[in-house]
């Protein structure tokens, strides 16, 4: 990532920055993949992880 | 007798018939028996039988006594909710039932973990009432907690490495990528359950039975209403009734009535706490006769649980990826010391 930052921009980040920008990048796009196993309602994504969900004991289910 | 001791005589005289009657009152008791013990049930588990007596002061079981029950499901947690929240804090009973041989009894199963309100209004033959309210704990399921811990712990080793990857520069990034696409697909492959049953119709020569449930939706109640009529008169019949409530999609019996007699009517209230298709059965034993068995499916309306308790969840799920980033990082680190 720092390496397309420094190709496009021009700019060498710093190595914490580094980290805390891919360290963003991953936790939303994380975020982003546990919201649609876990909390989508669009019915093929429910219904194939219904039982996962149910199993967990803190994720909500209908 | 003295003048001091007169007024006193007189004084326990008057009372002492109100006394004596408020500690006949007090006498009886209801007993709750829970098979197997609260400590054993789990949600969703094995149906627990509940049985409940009024008994005298002897502990005797009175017969001829009538039970209002009422059972209460139990109040949101303070951050993380159970896995059916629209569940939480709702009526899941309300029935009003006749002793058999001087008891109720029913086989239910609890949806979800927590502490539940019993509450139980007998009415004896002479009209005495007693109340009474019982809490009952139940645990989550130790199966849940497992799958819950080996998911955080999955998560957090999972964002450790990426951690130490990130900490690393250059070409290691696409590598956390690639696990974390990884990880997704994993976790996408559970498979869904369904099940098809059938309905019975309904038939007898001389007797008419109606199994009416009123259109389930979870969160609230829903009103179940049996009656068993002489076809020619239409009069309601006196028998034994054994009703049951089973969930279709695993086959679950959660709730079950055996044998309690009734004037040809019951009329009770059910919370269908699952948005899945469910079969009401009833059983009516007629002396002489074959029992009269009436099925009836019903599909329930499921709620989709608000947003803001999802995203409590996630939160949790969220802030174990950001320890294991962390540790993964700090672990780095200490190892180029």
């Amino acid at each position: 990532m720092e390496k397309a930052i420094d190709a496009v921009f021009g700019i060498a980040l710093p190595e914490r920055l580094a980290f805390l920008l891919k360290s963003v990048f991953f936790l939303a796009l994380t975020g982003g993949i546990l919201y649609l196993l876990l909390a989508a309602t669009y019915p093929p994504i429910h219904d194939a992880l219904h039982d996962f969900r149910h199993a967990l004991a803190v994720v909500p289910c209908h | 007798m003295s003048l001091i001791k007169f007024p006193l005589l007189l004084f326990f005289l008057v009372l002492s018939p109100i006394i004596t009657t408020h500690t006949e009152a007090r006498a009886k008791t209801i007993d709750l028996q829970i098979q197997p013990g609260l400590d054993k049930i789990r949600p969703v588990s094995k149906p627990a039988r509940l049985t409940l007596t009024l008994r005298d002061g002897a502990g005797k079981a009175i017969d001829r006594t009538r039970f209002q029950i009422r059972l209460y499901a139990p109040p949101r947690g303070l951050f993380f909710s159970t896995d059916f929240p629209q569940v939480e804090g709702t009526p899941l009973i309300e029935i009003e039932s006749p002793a058999f041989q001087g008891k109720v009894e029913w086989e239910y199963v609890f949806p979800i973990r927590g502490v539940y309100r019993l509450e139980v209004s007998a009415v004896d033959g002479v009209g005495d009432r007693v109340k009474q309210v019982f809490p009952l704990r139940i645990r989550e399921s130790r199966t849940k907690l497992v799958y819950l811990g080996t998911f955080l712990v999955g998560l957090f080793l999972f964002a450790l490495m990426v951690g130490r990857l990130f900490t690393l520069r250059g070409r290691e990034t696409h590598i956390a990528v690639g696990l974390l696409w990884l990880a997704g697909s994993v976790l996408s492959i559970f498979p869904a359950m369904a099940q098809e049953l059938t309905t019975k119709v309904p038939g007898d020569k001389e007797f008419l039975v109606r199994l009416e449930v009123s259109p389930p939706t979870v969160g609230q109640l829903s009103e179940i209403r049996w009656r068993l009529s002489e076809k020619e008169t239409g009069m309601p019949y006196p028998t034994h009734l054994t009703l049951a409530i089973t969930q279709l999609e695993k086959g679950k019996r959660i709730f079950f009535l055996k044998q309690i007699p009734t004037d040809g009517n019951l009329a009770f209230k059910f919370h269908f706490v699952d948005g899945s298709p469910h079969r009401v059965s009833s059983i009516a034993e007629l002396k002489g006769r074959n029992p009269i068995r009436v099925e009836k499916v019903v599909a329930v309306t499921g709620i989709e649980p608000p947003k803001a308790v999802s995203l409590r969840a996630l939160v949790l799920f969220l802030g174990v990826l950001v320890l294991g980033l962390i540790t993964g990082r700090m672990s780095r680190r200490w190892k180029k010391r």
